[in-house]
């Protein structure tokens, strides 16, 4: 189906790249991407993502918004206290942008489910808390062949890849295992997610347009006091046993 | 004098004071070694490694820290 005129107005600075054009436009709205978490990294991901006409975004997430949440997590409004994250953010997304179809699911993401819910989408972002789950989502993606971002946050400091199972290296090729989870909240400046979920939803449409070079075996890390960016090529680990890249044909 | 390069910055030791195992790095270095995994030449060696892993002048290590934030 052609982009109506007021689909080609909206994403008139898209279509003119010439990079994107309106075959890219169609090709965004015909794509699904997942987000595991709408927190501090889900909230720019969901906002960008349903910005720039991504037909269908799914949010995977079970908790309430809290006062304490709206520091970084600008999806969510003060009215939104209380209420379901995921519903608060499919509210904003549609405001947003009604074009986009938003799949909810109130729930944690887990062993037994997540599975099935990945294979129905092109691209995953891991925007988790915590270490438990961003191994899970490696596994479960990484078993499914399902390629997606990894980022995780901490203080003034973070990082991510883009993983393409099966080819590249993954998030347990470089971390073998999760370390204990801290005890209590940990402070984070809460622009710092801004940053880096705004990346991973820009690794995401470069994913689905396949354009530029991703984030693959790079692990890109940010420090807000330095203002540094580091890229540092990881490997994948022959013994890793979730991606089983080392597999893959050289 | 004999270097290190360690996160991209090269870091010298005098002769004979380079710690010598990635634990003893760490303990140098004040970094909790549960929080990272480390990078040496370009293979990651888990936290269970670092006692026996040797450091030598020359080599490249990056220290990653686990980030569980979202
Ligand atoms: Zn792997």
């Amino acid at each position: 189906m052609p982009l109506t005129d007021e689909q080609i107005e909206r994403y008139q600075r898209n279509i003119i790249l010439k990079e994107i054009g309106a075959a890219g436009q169609e090709k965004l709205r015909s794509s699904k991407v997942l987000i595991v978490g709408v927190g501090g990294l889900g909230s720019p991901a969901a906002l960008y993502l349903a910005a720039a006409g991504v037909g269908t975004i799914g949010l995977v997430d079970g908790d309430a918004v809290e006062l304490s949440n709206l520091q970084r997590q600008v999806i969510h409004d003060t009215a939104d206290v209380g209420r379901r994250k995921v519903e608060s953010a499919q509210a904003r997304m549609h405001a947003l942008n009604p074009d986009v179809t938003v799949r909810t699911y109130d729930t944690w993401a887990q062993a037994d489910s997540l599975g099935s819910i990945v294979r129905e989408y092109d691209f995953v972002i891991d925007a988790v808390d915590n270490f438990a789950t961003k191994f899970l989502i490696n596994d479960v993606c990484c078993a499914d062949r399902v390629p997606f971002c990894h980022a995780g946050i901490l203080e003034f400091e973070g990082q991510l890849m883009t993983v393409l199972p099966g080819r590249t290296a993954c998030y347990r090729c470089v971390f073998a295992a999760p370390p204990a989870d801290p005890h209590g909240p940990i402070g984070v400046l809460g622009v710092l997610p801004g940053v880096i979920g705004a990346l991973q939803a820009t690794e995401a449409i470069k994913h689905l347009l396949a354009l530029g070079d991703l984030l693959t075996d790079t692990l890109l890390s940010y420090h807000a006091l330095t203002m540094q960016f580091r890229r540092l090529r990881v490997t994948c680990n022959p013994k890793c046993p979730a991606c089983g890249c080392s597999h893959r044909p050289v | 004098m004999e270097t290190l390069k360690l996160n991209g910055v090269e870091r010298q030791y005098a002769s004979g004071q380079m710690p010598a195992t990635l634990a003893a790095l760490l303990a140098d270095l004040g970094v909790d070694g549960s929080a990272v995994v480390a990078e040496v030449d370009g293979a990651i060696v888990p936290a269970a490694g670092f006692a026996e892993t040797p450091v030598a002048a020359g080599q490249s290590i990056e220290l990653i820290k686990f980030m569980g934030g979202g």
